[in-house]
């Protein structure tokens, strides 16, 4: 069977809308042409014509795509919260609190130096970020985010924190006696500790809610 | 014909034949279009490129929500359902081409038997 999504990714290279909202539109148009495609095969037609009555059915690659973007051109913001930042920021909030709890009572010392020296695993917050991620994925799934928003909106804390090290490095450079009180090597230990581990560890939490599982709220019969 | 006026009409039909379909129920892109071609025994038929616009603008205006379900199969599918206020288009829709085409059917005789 064809790959539908990618042949309508490939003609919806133009269509530019909000990841979460071409997302669903190749969602969309792809089941449709799969339905298409799955009626001409049910009726007798070779793959190859079910194939080409599907490509009929389109119409006009650029006039459909032109279309879309006309209509769907507003919806960019609102879908853009929704399945993005408002899960994103959800996760930076919930994280963050999670480690300053881990910090309050003991259990995490968030100093460059001893980030390189306390190995991450032993670092009780990482067990806790499968949560974390999993929260972030599963209400950009809600909103109908594509895989790809569900991945970004799981992983974005440790997007952050790895920026803050490397704002903390450019601020080292401008100031090499800070930089000189940190041991060589902390700052890319402190990478993994803080980026790698903990991105590792919010995708293993977010997995669950990255494929495409239907959204059985209810079941409408086609009869 | 001018070409407006043509396309007017054209996107005039198309509203009615997809608000009264979906005001009988909730129907995916796949099965309005198929609806609509067999219905009319194959006079209009809608591409995709014909569709989905017009389904993204009514979405727009609140005439129709979508929503994703699970069909009959099993499958992911992007529902449309009527709103209200979609509702409240198709009366006046209907009233506006029962007018035209007794217009014509006074002025070229085109009604049906």
């Amino acid at each position: 069977m064809p790959d539908w999504r990618k042949l309508v990714r490939k003609h919806m290279r133009s269509l530019t809308l909000s990841l979460p909202a071409k997302e669903q539109v190749i969602d969309e148009l792809s089941v449709h042409l799969q339905d298409v495609y799955e009626r001409g095969c049910g009726r007798g037609l070779s793959q190859r014509a079910s194939l080409r009555l599907a490509l009929q059915e389109v119409g006009d690659w650029s006039v459909l795509t032109e279309g879309i973007r006309n209509t769907r051109s507003e919806d960019t913001s609102m879908n853009r919260t929704r399945a993005l930042l408002i899960p994103t920021f959800v996760n930076l909030l919930l994280s963050s609190a999670l480690i300053n709890i881990c910090d309050r009572f003991g259990m995490l010392d968030a100093r460059l130096e001893r980030m390189a020296q306390i190995p991450p695993s032993f670092q009780p917050w990482l067990l806790v970020l499968p949560v974390c991620g999993a929260t972030a994925a599963f209400l950009a799934r809600r909103s109908h985010g594509s895989s790809m928003v569900r991945l970004i909106a799981a992983v974005s804390p440790c997007m952050a924190w790895l920026t803050t090290l490397f704002v903390l490095k450019l601020i080292f450079i401008g100031f090499p006696e800070a930089f000189a009180s940190v041991p060589t090597g902390t700052l890319a230990a402190a990478s993994i500790g803080w980026f790698v581990l903990p991105a590792l560890a919010m995708f293993a939490g977010a997995l669950p809610f990255l494929g495409r599982t239907p959204l059985p709220q209810l079941r409408v019969s086609r009869d | 014909m001018p070409k407006r006026v043509r396309s007017n009409i054209a996107r005039g039909s198309a509203d009615l034949a997809i608000l009264s379909l979906l005001a009988e129920k909730p129907l995916y892109g796949f099965e309005i279009a198929r609806q609509i071609g067999e219905r009319t025994g194959g006079a209009l038929k809608f591409t995709l490129a014909s569709l989905y616009p017009l389904l993204y603008e009514m979405e727009k205006r609140g005439w129709v929500e979508a929503q994703w379900q699970a069909n009959a199969a099993g499958r992911d599918r992007r529902y449309y359902r009527l709103t209200r206020t979609g509702r409240r288009q198709l009366a006046p829709l209907r009233q506006e081409w029962r007018s035209f085409f007794h217009a014509l059917d006074a002025l070229a005789g085109v009604s049906h038997a």
